[in-house]
């Protein structure tokens, strides 16, 4: 199983620049599934196909829910798409959708439509791949700036800063919130519970530590805080349907900023 | 190998800087232009402070210092020859103080406050011979 390396994210400065974690484009491989790990964000992401002269055709919308759990793009030759990545909190409200409701789910087309029919402005035709990417940039200029909880900031900062580690007991005292006052925040604003969040966070750490610091099996467990090597194993094939052992080649990790 | 430098992982790296010239009377050496790093003019060991940022450019694990949270299991120990004085400075200038200064049995002058991290510091005198 091999993953496409066409997947790529851009470099820029939206406003609101708070919101979103970044703009990518991807190009579907021909031959092989693409690997999609979770990465607890909710993404709008448009779809299309390119004819001969690279100009996008088909364009659909898909809403990705926040997910803790990977699944396979299929393999469609010369199937593109542009995706907006949501910093966790704040895709709900961009999307006018309930998150908790469509985690762990993609909604296509008019499934799409039927959660946000806004987004069927996004659909109209365009000249080349460039245009849509300002389409999609441009989309939300007009939004005000969201207001979410500023303890649920401030616990996703911490919860990034520890590689998904801290123990969430510790995070909600840290932050003058209780547990169930935390879970209620995240499954509201990000769509999952803080302990699957957290989870995801730890996975992608463990694998930055595999794959880029080089540390042996043990010692990734240990330092990205599983219990022992078997956690961890159970954890890669519940987060990426592989073990440690056996990551596959060119993964697409995605950049999950502070 | 020798020890070189102290790195304390912060939200805001200048303001620390500025905290630090200022309750203790201490002076910046540099500030890297992107404000993700900056050092204190400590000799030849240094203090340097690290956007928390940078910890996770690195893939490092870390709990935030927190001025409202419990201190990590260090600190930072300053050395004067009036510990009272620095201490009130300190205090006035937005430290928060742990334990006033005090005449240890062994002749040393100590106090402890926490910085506008959360981070521990520690003043007293020198320890005489």
């Amino acid at each position: 199983m091999a993953i496409p390396a066409s997947y790529r994210e851009l470099d820029v400065l939206l406003p609101p620049r708070l919101a979103v974690e970044t703009v990518w484009t991807s190009l579907s491989d021909k031959i092989t599934d693409a690997l999609i790990l979770p990465d607890g964000r909710a993404d709008l992401i448009l779809r299309f196909m390119l004819d001969d002269d690279d100009r996008p055709y088909d364009i659909i919308p898909i809403i990705a829910g926040p997910s803790a759990d990977y699944w396979f793009s299929p393999a469609i030759p010369c199937r593109g798409f542009v995706g907006l990545r949501f910093k966790p909190g704040f895709g709900g409200y961009f999307l006018g959708v309930d998150l908790a409701g469509i985690a762990g789910r993609a909604y296509s087309g008019d499934e799409a439509l039927a959660l946000a029919p806004q987004l069927v402005a996004l659909c109209q035709p365009a000249t080349d791949v460039e245009s849509l990417i300002i389409r999609m940039e441009q989309f939300f200029d007009d939004y005000a700036e969201p207001q979410i909880s500023a303890i649920l900031v401030r616990v996703m900062n911490d919860m990034h800063l520890s590689g998904g580690r801290a123990a969430i007991k510790d995070l909600a005292r840290d932050n003058g919130v209780t547990v169930r006052g935390l879970h209620r925040l995240f499954v509201k604003f990000v769509g999952l519970s803080p302990k699957a969040f957290a989870a995801v966070l730890r996975f992608h750490r463990a694998l930055r530590l595999l794959t880029r610091a080089g540390l042996s099996l043990s010692h990734a467990a240990l330092e990205a805080g599983y219990a022992d090597q078997a956690h961890m194993t159970r954890d890669f094939k519940r987060h990426g349907g592989f073990t440690p052992a056996a990551i596959p080649p060119n993964l697409v990790m995605v950049g999950l900023p502070l | 190998m020798k020890f070189g430098y102290t790195i304390i992982y912060v939200a805001q790296v200048v303001e620390t800087i500025e905290f630090y010239e200022k309750a203790f009377g201490m002076t910046r050496k540099f500030i890297h232009e992107s404000h993700t790093y900056a050092e204190l003019d400590t000799g030849e060991t240094i203090l340097a402070f690290a956007a928390h940022e940078a910890a996770e450019l690195n893939d490092l694990s870390i709990t935030p210092n927190r001025r409202d949270g419990i201190a990590a299991g260090f600190e930072v120990c300053l050395v004067t020859d009036n510990v009272q004085e620095a201490y009130g400075h300190a205090v006035e200038n937005g430290a928060s103080g742990v334990s006033k200064p005090a005449q240890k049995p062994w002749g040393q002058t100590v106090a402890y406050l926490r910085d506008l991290n959360g981070c521990l510091v520690e003043i007293c005198t020198e320890i005489a011979n």
